[in-house]
Protein backbone atom coordinates (compact mmCIF):
# COMPACT_ATOMS: atom_id res chain seq x y z
CA UNK A 1 0.00 0.00 0.00
CA UNK A 2 1.50 3.37 -1.00
CA UNK A 3 2.14 6.20 1.42
CA UNK A 4 -0.92 8.48 1.53
CA UNK A 5 0.90 11.20 -0.37
CA UNK A 6 -0.80 14.56 0.01
CA UNK A 7 -3.71 13.12 2.01
CA UNK A 8 -2.33 14.24 5.37
CA UNK A 9 -1.30 17.74 6.37
CA UNK A 10 0.43 19.71 9.11
CA UNK A 11 -2.08 22.25 10.30
CA UNK A 12 -0.74 23.63 13.55
CA UNK A 13 2.66 24.40 15.05
CA UNK A 14 3.88 26.17 18.15
CA UNK A 15 7.22 26.99 19.74
CA UNK A 16 7.53 28.06 23.36
CA UNK A 17 10.46 30.22 24.41
CA UNK A 18 13.74 28.32 23.98
CA UNK A 19 16.77 28.74 26.22
CA UNK A 20 17.43 28.66 29.94
CA UNK A 21 13.97 28.72 31.46
CA UNK A 22 14.48 28.33 35.22
CA UNK A 23 10.88 29.23 36.01
CA UNK A 24 9.39 26.58 33.76
CA UNK A 25 8.70 22.85 34.09
CA UNK A 26 8.53 20.26 31.31
CA UNK A 27 4.80 19.85 31.96
CA UNK A 28 4.03 23.56 31.73
CA UNK A 29 5.98 23.79 28.45
CA UNK A 30 4.06 20.80 27.05
CA UNK A 31 0.70 22.33 27.97
CA UNK A 32 1.62 25.69 26.49
CA UNK A 33 2.85 24.05 23.26
CA UNK A 34 -0.18 21.76 22.98
CA UNK A 35 -2.68 24.60 23.37
CA UNK A 36 -0.66 26.93 21.18
CA UNK A 37 -0.41 24.47 18.28
CA UNK A 38 -4.14 23.66 18.45
CA UNK A 39 -4.94 27.38 18.46
CA UNK A 40 -2.65 27.85 15.44
CA UNK A 41 -4.73 25.19 13.67
CA UNK A 42 -8.10 26.48 14.82
CA UNK A 43 -8.78 23.28 16.77
CA UNK A 44 -9.61 22.63 20.42
CA UNK A 45 -8.37 19.96 22.86
CA UNK A 46 -11.66 18.10 22.35
CA UNK A 47 -10.73 17.51 18.69
CA UNK A 48 -7.60 15.51 19.57
CA UNK A 49 -7.65 11.76 18.98
CA UNK A 50 -4.01 10.90 19.53
CA UNK A 51 -0.91 12.35 21.07
CA UNK A 52 2.74 11.50 20.56
CA UNK A 53 4.52 12.94 23.57
CA UNK A 54 8.29 12.99 23.85
CA UNK A 55 7.81 11.58 27.34
CA UNK A 56 6.43 8.30 26.00
CA UNK A 57 3.65 6.15 27.41
CA UNK A 58 3.53 7.63 30.91
CA UNK A 59 3.11 11.11 29.52
CA UNK A 60 0.49 9.86 27.03
CA UNK A 61 -1.49 8.53 29.99
CA UNK A 62 -1.35 11.91 31.64
CA UNK A 63 -2.67 13.50 28.46
CA UNK A 64 -5.56 11.04 28.34
CA UNK A 65 -6.43 12.04 31.90
CA UNK A 66 -6.02 15.72 31.11
CA UNK A 67 -8.29 15.51 28.05
CA UNK A 68 -10.76 13.28 29.92
CA UNK A 69 -10.97 10.92 26.97
CA UNK A 70 -9.42 7.82 25.57
CA UNK A 71 -6.63 8.65 23.21
CA UNK A 72 -4.77 6.57 20.68
CA UNK A 73 -1.05 6.63 21.29
CA UNK A 74 0.77 7.48 18.08
CA UNK A 75 3.87 6.33 19.79
CA UNK A 76 6.83 7.91 18.20
CA UNK A 77 7.53 10.42 20.94
CA UNK A 78 7.52 13.74 19.10
CA UNK A 79 10.31 12.56 16.84
CA UNK A 80 9.78 15.21 14.17
CA UNK A 81 9.56 13.72 10.68
CA UNK A 82 9.34 10.20 12.14
CA UNK A 83 6.41 11.28 14.31
CA UNK A 84 4.64 12.95 11.41
CA UNK A 85 5.15 9.80 9.32
CA UNK A 86 3.54 7.66 12.02
CA UNK A 87 0.74 10.19 12.44
CA UNK A 88 0.08 10.00 8.69
CA UNK A 89 -0.17 6.20 8.94
CA UNK A 90 -2.59 6.44 11.89
CA UNK A 91 -4.75 8.99 10.13
CA UNK A 92 -4.77 7.11 6.83
CA UNK A 93 -5.74 3.90 8.63
CA UNK A 94 -8.68 5.65 10.25
CA UNK A 95 -7.34 5.14 13.77
CA UNK A 96 -7.21 8.86 14.48
CA UNK A 97 -8.09 12.09 12.73
CA UNK A 98 -6.19 14.69 14.75
CA UNK A 99 -2.74 13.80 16.12
CA UNK A 100 -0.55 16.11 18.21
CA UNK A 101 3.20 15.67 18.68
CA UNK A 102 4.31 17.25 21.95
CA UNK A 103 7.73 17.96 23.39
CA UNK A 104 8.70 20.00 26.43
CA UNK A 105 11.85 19.99 28.49
CA UNK A 106 12.99 22.07 31.42
CA UNK A 107 15.57 21.56 34.12
CA UNK A 108 17.40 18.56 32.72
CA UNK A 109 20.58 18.38 30.69
CA UNK A 110 22.11 15.79 28.39
CA UNK A 111 25.83 16.59 28.62
CA UNK A 112 28.44 15.11 30.96
CA UNK A 113 27.76 17.90 33.45
CA UNK A 114 24.51 16.12 34.22
CA UNK A 115 26.30 12.95 35.39
CA UNK A 116 26.16 12.11 39.08
CA UNK A 117 28.65 13.80 41.41
CA UNK A 118 27.48 11.72 44.38
CA UNK A 119 30.25 10.28 46.53
CA UNK A 120 29.33 6.69 47.30
CA UNK A 121 31.08 3.85 49.12
CA UNK A 122 30.46 1.44 46.25
CA UNK A 123 30.59 2.10 42.52
CA UNK A 124 27.26 2.98 40.93
CA UNK A 125 26.11 0.31 38.48
CA UNK A 126 24.78 0.79 34.96
CA UNK A 127 23.41 -1.75 32.49
CA UNK A 128 25.85 -4.30 31.11
CA UNK A 129 27.10 -2.56 27.93
CA UNK A 130 26.27 1.03 28.81
CA UNK A 131 29.31 3.14 27.82
CA UNK A 132 29.13 5.35 30.93
CA UNK A 133 32.00 3.44 32.66
CA UNK A 134 34.28 4.78 29.91
CA UNK A 135 33.24 8.39 30.49
CA UNK A 136 31.31 8.46 27.23
CA UNK A 137 28.48 10.85 26.40
CA UNK A 138 26.69 11.86 23.21
CA UNK A 139 29.32 14.28 21.90
CA UNK A 140 32.02 11.62 22.31
CA UNK A 141 30.00 9.12 20.26
CA UNK A 142 29.68 11.54 17.38
CA UNK A 143 33.34 12.48 17.83
CA UNK A 144 34.36 8.87 17.22
CA UNK A 145 32.29 8.89 14.05
CA UNK A 146 33.83 12.21 12.97
CA UNK A 147 37.35 10.94 13.67
CA UNK A 148 36.81 7.91 11.47
CA UNK A 149 35.22 10.07 8.77
CA UNK A 150 38.11 12.54 8.62
CA UNK A 151 40.55 9.63 8.50
CA UNK A 152 38.83 7.66 5.75
CA UNK A 153 37.87 10.53 3.47
CA UNK A 154 40.68 13.00 4.14
CA UNK A 155 38.22 15.72 5.15
CA UNK A 156 39.13 18.51 7.59
CA UNK A 157 37.62 20.05 10.70
CA UNK A 158 37.74 23.43 8.95
CA UNK A 159 35.33 22.07 6.34
CA UNK A 160 32.93 20.83 9.01
CA UNK A 161 33.15 24.17 10.83
CA UNK A 162 31.38 25.85 7.92
CA UNK A 163 28.16 24.19 9.13
CA UNK A 164 28.37 26.04 12.45
CA UNK A 165 29.21 29.32 10.70
CA UNK A 166 26.23 29.07 8.32
CA UNK A 167 23.65 28.14 10.93
CA UNK A 168 24.89 30.82 13.34
CA UNK A 169 24.35 33.40 10.62
CA UNK A 170 20.77 32.17 10.29
CA UNK A 171 20.35 32.38 14.06
CA UNK A 172 21.32 36.05 14.01
CA UNK A 173 18.30 36.58 11.74
CA UNK A 174 16.01 34.74 14.15
CA UNK A 175 15.22 36.90 17.18
CA UNK A 176 13.94 33.86 19.11
CA UNK A 177 17.12 31.80 18.69
CA UNK A 178 19.30 31.14 21.73
CA UNK A 179 22.63 32.08 20.11
CA UNK A 180 21.61 34.77 17.63
CA UNK A 181 22.36 37.55 20.10
CA UNK A 182 25.99 36.41 20.24
CA UNK A 183 26.47 37.42 16.61
CA UNK A 184 28.09 35.71 13.65
CA UNK A 185 31.11 33.43 13.97
CA UNK A 186 33.96 32.45 11.65
CA UNK A 187 35.69 29.15 10.90
CA UNK A 188 38.56 30.42 13.07
CA UNK A 189 36.14 30.98 15.96
CA UNK A 190 34.94 27.39 15.67
CA UNK A 191 38.47 26.00 15.44
CA UNK A 192 39.53 28.19 18.37
CA UNK A 193 36.69 27.12 20.65
CA UNK A 194 37.70 24.56 23.27
CA UNK A 195 38.01 20.93 22.37
CA UNK A 196 35.20 18.75 23.76
CA UNK A 197 36.11 15.36 22.28
CA UNK A 198 38.52 15.19 19.34
CA UNK A 199 37.89 16.22 16.63
CA UNK A 200 34.76 18.11 17.80
CA UNK A 201 35.13 21.63 19.22
CA UNK A 202 32.56 23.30 21.45
CA UNK A 203 31.06 25.30 18.57
CA UNK A 204 30.55 22.09 16.57
CA UNK A 205 28.24 20.73 19.28
CA UNK A 206 24.56 21.57 19.61
CA UNK A 207 23.02 23.53 22.43
CA UNK A 208 21.45 21.86 25.46
CA UNK A 209 18.59 24.03 26.66
CA UNK A 210 14.96 24.16 27.78
CA UNK A 211 11.98 24.60 25.54
CA UNK A 212 8.85 23.05 24.10
CA UNK A 213 7.02 22.63 20.83
CA UNK A 214 3.97 20.93 19.36
CA UNK A 215 2.86 19.90 15.88
CA UNK A 216 -0.72 19.11 14.81
CA UNK A 217 -1.35 16.65 11.97
CA UNK A 218 -4.71 15.78 10.40
CA UNK A 219 -6.28 14.63 7.15
CA UNK A 220 -5.97 17.05 4.23
CA UNK A 221 -9.74 16.91 3.91
CA UNK A 222 -10.19 18.19 7.47
CA UNK A 223 -7.29 20.59 7.00
CA UNK A 224 -9.05 22.48 4.19
CA UNK A 225 -11.59 23.90 6.65
CA UNK A 226 -9.04 24.95 9.30
CA UNK A 227 -7.42 28.28 10.09
CA UNK A 228 -4.06 28.12 8.27
CA UNK A 229 -3.13 27.01 4.80
CA UNK A 230 -2.28 23.29 5.17
CA UNK A 231 1.25 22.05 4.62
CA UNK A 232 0.85 18.76 2.81
CA UNK A 233 2.90 15.69 3.70
CA UNK A 234 3.89 14.34 0.27
CA UNK A 235 6.22 11.64 1.59
CA UNK A 236 7.28 10.22 4.91
CA UNK A 237 9.58 7.41 6.04
CA UNK A 238 11.21 6.21 9.22
CA UNK A 239 13.90 3.65 10.01
CA UNK A 240 15.83 2.53 13.07
CA UNK A 241 19.11 0.69 12.97
CA UNK A 242 20.76 0.85 16.34
CA UNK A 243 18.82 2.45 19.12
CA UNK A 244 20.63 1.67 22.34
CA UNK A 245 24.04 3.13 22.91
CA UNK A 246 25.01 -0.17 24.42
CA UNK A 247 25.90 -1.39 20.97
CA UNK A 248 28.32 -0.06 18.52
CA UNK A 249 27.98 -0.77 14.84
CA UNK A 250 31.13 -1.77 13.07
CA UNK A 251 30.36 0.74 10.33
CA UNK A 252 29.02 4.27 10.69
CA UNK A 253 27.90 4.51 7.12
CA UNK A 254 25.49 4.42 5.58
CA UNK A 255 22.93 5.44 8.23
CA UNK A 256 19.15 4.90 8.24
CA UNK A 257 18.89 8.25 6.42
CA UNK A 258 19.99 6.39 3.29
CA UNK A 259 16.69 4.51 3.53
CA UNK A 260 14.31 7.21 4.74
CA UNK A 261 15.47 10.00 2.43
CA UNK A 262 15.14 8.22 -0.92
CA UNK A 263 11.91 6.53 0.21
CA UNK A 264 10.22 9.80 1.19
CA UNK A 265 11.34 11.47 -2.04
CA UNK A 266 10.05 8.57 -4.14
CA UNK A 267 6.69 8.66 -2.36
CA UNK A 268 6.43 12.35 -3.10
CA UNK A 269 7.65 11.95 -6.69
CA UNK A 270 10.29 14.65 -6.23
CA UNK A 271 14.04 14.98 -6.66
CA UNK A 272 16.63 16.92 -4.69
CA UNK A 273 16.54 19.87 -7.08
CA UNK A 274 12.85 20.37 -6.31
CA UNK A 275 13.52 21.44 -2.73
CA UNK A 276 13.31 25.15 -1.92
CA UNK A 277 14.12 24.79 1.79
CA UNK A 278 15.63 22.10 4.01
CA UNK A 279 15.58 21.14 7.69
CA UNK A 280 18.50 18.80 8.42
CA UNK A 281 19.26 17.37 11.85
CA UNK A 282 22.41 19.09 13.09
CA UNK A 283 23.32 17.85 16.56
CA UNK A 284 26.98 18.11 15.48
CA UNK A 285 28.72 19.45 12.38
CA UNK A 286 29.60 15.92 11.25
CA UNK A 287 25.92 14.96 11.38
CA UNK A 288 25.03 17.40 8.61
CA UNK A 289 27.93 16.35 6.37
CA UNK A 290 26.97 12.68 6.74
CA UNK A 291 23.24 13.27 6.28
CA UNK A 292 23.74 15.20 3.03
CA UNK A 293 25.55 12.11 1.73
CA UNK A 294 23.07 9.52 2.93
CA UNK A 295 20.10 11.58 1.78
CA UNK A 296 21.61 11.60 -1.70
CA UNK A 297 22.48 15.30 -2.04
CA UNK A 298 26.09 14.24 -2.62
CA UNK A 299 28.16 11.06 -2.58
CA UNK A 300 29.74 9.30 0.40
CA UNK A 301 32.89 11.17 1.34
CA UNK A 302 31.84 14.41 -0.36
CA UNK A 303 29.73 15.77 2.49
CA UNK A 304 32.41 17.81 4.26
CA UNK A 305 33.11 19.72 1.06
CA UNK A 306 29.45 19.90 0.11
CA UNK A 307 28.31 21.73 3.27
CA UNK A 308 30.69 24.63 2.62
CA UNK A 309 30.73 27.47 0.13
CA UNK A 310 27.42 28.91 1.26
CA UNK A 311 25.42 26.08 -0.29
CA UNK A 312 23.28 25.60 2.85
CA UNK A 313 22.99 29.30 3.63
CA UNK A 314 20.15 31.70 2.99
CA UNK A 315 20.45 32.55 -0.70
CA UNK A 316 22.41 29.36 -1.40
CA UNK A 317 21.44 26.32 -3.43
CA UNK A 318 19.69 24.62 -0.48
CA UNK A 319 18.83 27.05 2.33
CA UNK A 320 18.95 24.86 5.45
CA UNK A 321 18.01 25.32 9.10
CA UNK A 322 17.05 28.95 8.70
CA UNK A 323 16.10 29.16 12.38
CA UNK A 324 19.75 28.47 13.32
CA UNK A 325 19.33 24.73 13.86
CA UNK A 326 20.30 22.73 16.91
CA UNK A 327 23.72 24.37 16.78
CA UNK A 328 22.47 27.95 17.24
CA UNK A 329 18.67 28.05 17.60
CA UNK A 330 17.75 25.43 20.21
CA UNK A 331 18.24 21.83 21.30
CA UNK A 332 15.56 21.07 23.85
CA UNK A 333 15.92 17.44 24.78
CA UNK A 334 14.04 15.87 21.89
CA UNK A 335 14.43 18.54 19.24
CA UNK A 336 13.81 16.73 15.95
CA UNK A 337 10.49 18.56 15.54
CA UNK A 338 12.20 21.94 15.49
CA UNK A 339 13.53 21.51 11.95
CA UNK A 340 10.07 20.53 10.79
CA UNK A 341 8.47 23.57 12.42
CA UNK A 342 10.91 25.92 10.69
CA UNK A 343 10.23 24.35 7.28
CA UNK A 344 6.47 24.62 7.87
CA UNK A 345 6.85 28.28 8.81
CA UNK A 346 9.01 28.90 5.72
CA UNK A 347 6.43 27.25 3.45
CA UNK A 348 3.68 29.33 5.05
CA UNK A 349 5.82 32.44 4.50
CA UNK A 350 5.47 33.53 8.10
CA UNK A 351 9.03 33.96 9.41
CA UNK A 352 10.81 37.29 9.74
CA UNK A 353 11.42 38.72 6.25
CA UNK A 354 15.21 38.72 6.81
CA UNK A 355 15.37 34.92 6.77
CA UNK A 356 12.35 34.09 4.63
CA UNK A 357 13.12 32.05 1.51
CA UNK A 358 11.30 33.64 -1.42
CA UNK A 359 8.05 31.85 -2.16
CA UNK A 360 9.09 28.28 -1.30
CA UNK A 361 6.82 25.45 -2.47
CA UNK A 362 8.53 22.21 -1.48
CA UNK A 363 10.61 21.46 1.62
CA UNK A 364 12.46 18.45 2.97
CA UNK A 365 12.98 17.60 6.64
CA UNK A 366 15.21 14.99 8.20
CA UNK A 367 15.28 14.26 11.92
CA UNK A 368 16.91 11.65 14.09
CA UNK A 369 17.34 10.66 17.67
CA UNK A 370 18.43 8.15 20.29
CA UNK A 371 21.78 7.23 18.76
CA UNK A 372 24.33 7.95 16.05
CA UNK A 373 22.52 5.39 13.93
CA UNK A 374 19.27 5.60 15.87
CA UNK A 375 15.77 6.57 14.89
CA UNK A 376 15.64 8.49 11.62
CA UNK A 377 12.71 10.11 9.85
CA UNK A 378 12.32 12.03 6.59
CA UNK A 379 9.38 14.04 5.25
CA UNK A 380 8.70 15.88 2.02
CA UNK A 381 6.39 18.83 2.70
CA UNK A 382 4.62 21.13 0.26
CA UNK A 383 2.21 24.03 0.14
CA UNK A 384 -0.30 24.65 -2.65
CA UNK B 1 40.55 3.35 56.73
CA UNK B 2 40.43 5.91 53.96
CA UNK B 3 37.39 7.99 53.28
CA UNK B 4 36.09 7.98 49.74
CA UNK B 5 36.01 11.64 48.77
CA UNK B 6 35.37 11.54 45.05
CA UNK B 7 32.55 10.14 42.94
CA UNK B 8 33.33 6.62 41.74
CA UNK B 9 33.13 5.69 38.09
CA UNK B 10 30.10 3.60 37.17
CA UNK B 11 30.57 -0.12 36.58
CA UNK B 12 28.63 -2.52 34.37
CA UNK B 13 26.05 -4.92 35.79
CA UNK B 14 26.96 -8.39 34.44
CA UNK B 15 23.89 -10.23 33.15
CA UNK B 16 23.02 -13.86 33.83
CA UNK B 17 23.73 -14.75 30.19
CA UNK B 18 27.26 -13.39 30.25
CA UNK B 19 28.72 -14.64 33.52
CA UNK B 20 31.43 -16.58 31.62
CA UNK B 21 32.63 -13.36 30.00
CA UNK B 22 32.94 -11.45 33.28
CA UNK B 23 34.48 -14.45 35.05
CA UNK B 24 36.91 -14.72 32.13
CA UNK B 25 38.21 -11.21 32.78
CA UNK B 26 39.11 -12.25 36.33
CA UNK B 27 41.07 -15.13 34.82
CA UNK B 28 42.78 -12.76 32.35
CA UNK B 29 40.87 -13.95 29.32
CA UNK B 30 38.81 -11.80 26.95
CA UNK B 31 36.11 -14.23 25.89
CA UNK B 32 33.90 -13.90 22.85
CA UNK B 33 31.17 -16.20 21.62
CA UNK B 34 31.59 -18.58 18.70
CA UNK B 35 28.38 -19.69 16.99
CA UNK B 36 27.98 -23.48 16.83
CA UNK B 37 25.69 -23.06 13.83
CA UNK B 38 27.92 -21.11 11.43
CA UNK B 39 31.22 -20.70 13.24
CA UNK B 40 31.05 -16.89 13.41
CA UNK B 41 32.65 -15.04 16.28
CA UNK B 42 30.49 -12.39 17.87
CA UNK B 43 30.70 -9.39 20.15
CA UNK B 44 28.81 -8.02 22.06
CA UNK B 45 27.77 -11.27 23.70
CA UNK B 46 24.14 -11.98 22.83
CA UNK B 47 21.89 -15.06 23.13
CA UNK B 48 21.71 -15.52 19.35
CA UNK B 49 24.02 -15.30 16.34
CA UNK B 50 23.51 -12.11 14.26
CA UNK B 51 24.25 -14.10 11.11
CA UNK B 52 22.18 -17.32 11.47
CA UNK B 53 20.16 -16.72 14.70
CA UNK B 54 21.43 -19.98 16.20
CA UNK B 55 21.31 -19.94 19.99
CA UNK B 56 24.05 -22.57 20.33
CA UNK B 57 27.48 -21.17 21.00
CA UNK B 58 30.71 -21.64 22.91
CA UNK B 59 32.79 -19.13 24.86
CA UNK B 60 36.30 -18.89 23.45
CA UNK B 61 39.28 -16.86 24.59
CA UNK B 62 40.06 -14.17 22.00
CA UNK B 63 43.64 -13.17 21.30
CA UNK B 64 42.95 -9.80 22.90
CA UNK B 65 44.90 -8.24 20.04
CA UNK B 66 43.46 -5.69 17.68
CA UNK B 67 43.78 -2.28 16.10
CA UNK B 68 42.19 1.08 16.88
CA UNK B 69 39.33 1.52 14.39
CA UNK B 70 38.37 4.95 15.69
CA UNK B 71 38.81 6.93 18.90
CA UNK B 72 38.18 10.23 20.60
CA UNK B 73 40.28 12.06 23.14
CA UNK B 74 37.90 13.53 25.68
CA UNK B 75 38.49 16.94 27.29
CA UNK B 76 35.13 17.40 28.96
CA UNK B 77 33.66 14.68 31.15
CA UNK B 78 31.45 13.95 34.13
CA UNK B 79 32.42 14.41 37.78
CA UNK B 80 33.85 10.88 38.17
CA UNK B 81 36.33 11.46 35.34
CA UNK B 82 37.75 14.86 36.21
CA UNK B 83 41.14 13.49 37.28
CA UNK B 84 41.45 11.51 34.05
CA UNK B 85 41.09 14.35 31.51
CA UNK B 86 42.26 14.03 28.82
CA UNK B 87 41.53 10.37 28.23
CA UNK B 88 41.05 8.43 25.03
CA UNK B 89 38.18 6.06 24.31
CA UNK B 90 38.70 3.86 21.28
CA UNK B 91 36.68 1.39 19.29
CA UNK B 92 38.98 -1.56 18.74
CA UNK B 93 38.68 -4.14 16.00
CA UNK B 94 39.83 -7.47 17.39
CA UNK B 95 41.98 -9.82 15.32
CA UNK B 96 39.08 -12.31 15.24
CA UNK B 97 36.80 -9.61 13.73
CA UNK B 98 33.71 -10.65 15.73
CA UNK B 99 30.30 -9.60 14.37
CA UNK B 100 28.83 -6.81 14.76
CA UNK B 101 30.38 -4.51 17.28
CA UNK B 102 33.81 -3.15 17.86
CA UNK B 103 35.13 -3.32 21.41
CA UNK B 104 35.02 0.01 23.15
CA UNK B 105 37.34 0.95 25.96
CA UNK B 106 40.13 3.21 27.10
CA UNK B 107 43.61 3.20 25.59
CA UNK B 108 45.98 3.38 28.55
CA UNK B 109 49.74 3.21 29.17
CA UNK B 110 50.40 5.88 26.57
CA UNK B 111 49.86 9.60 26.06
CA UNK B 112 46.13 10.11 25.45
CA UNK B 113 46.95 12.24 22.42
CA UNK B 114 49.30 9.65 20.91
CA UNK B 115 46.51 7.27 19.90
CA UNK B 116 45.88 6.93 16.15
CA UNK B 117 43.63 4.93 13.83
CA UNK B 118 45.36 1.68 12.97
CA UNK B 119 47.37 1.60 16.20
CA UNK B 120 48.01 -2.01 17.32
CA UNK B 121 46.69 -2.63 20.82
CA UNK B 122 46.31 -5.48 23.29
CA UNK B 123 43.69 -5.97 25.97
CA UNK B 124 44.61 -5.56 29.63
CA UNK B 125 42.64 -6.27 32.75
CA UNK B 126 41.90 -4.13 35.80
CA UNK B 127 40.41 -5.41 39.02
CA UNK B 128 38.34 -2.65 40.62
CA UNK B 129 39.26 -2.29 44.30
CA UNK B 130 36.39 -3.11 46.65
CA UNK B 131 34.24 -4.45 43.82
CA UNK B 132 33.70 -7.96 42.50
CA UNK B 133 34.26 -6.73 38.95
CA UNK B 134 37.17 -6.76 36.54
CA UNK B 135 37.10 -4.42 33.54
CA UNK B 136 39.00 -4.47 30.25
CA UNK B 137 41.12 -1.75 28.73
CA UNK B 138 43.62 -1.65 25.88
CA UNK B 139 47.27 -0.65 25.76
CA UNK B 140 49.71 -0.25 22.87
CA UNK B 141 50.77 -3.72 21.69
ZN1 LIG C 1 25.72 -18.36 13.37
Amino acid sequence: MPFPSGQVAIVGIYLTDQGKLPDRTSDSLCVEAFKGALDDAGLTPGDVDAVSPAGGLMQAGWWAHQLDKTIVMAGSGAMGAAGVTEAAAFINAGLAEVVVLICGQAGSRLGPGSQSAAVTARSPRVSEWNPAPWGMFMSAWYAQMAQRYLHVFGATSEQLAEVSVTFRRHATLNPRSVMGVRGEITVDDVMGSRMIATPLHLLECCLDNDGGYAIVVTSTERARSLKKKPVLVLGGATALWNTPYEEFNDEYWPSPASVTGPKAMAQAGVKHDDFDVLGIYDCFTITVARLMEDLGFCKLGEGADYVGGGRLGLGGEFPTNLDGGLLSHSHNGNPSGLHLIEVVRQLRGEVEPERQVENPKIGFVHGQGAAVLGRHGSCVLAID
Amino acid sequence: MTTQSKPRKPLPTPSRDNVPFWEGLKQREFRIQQCSGCGSYRWLPKPACPKCMSTDYAWVAASGEGVVWTYTTIYRAGPAFQDDIPFTVAAVELKEKPLRCLVMSWIVDCDAEAVYIGMPVKVKFEDIPGEDTTVYKFAPA
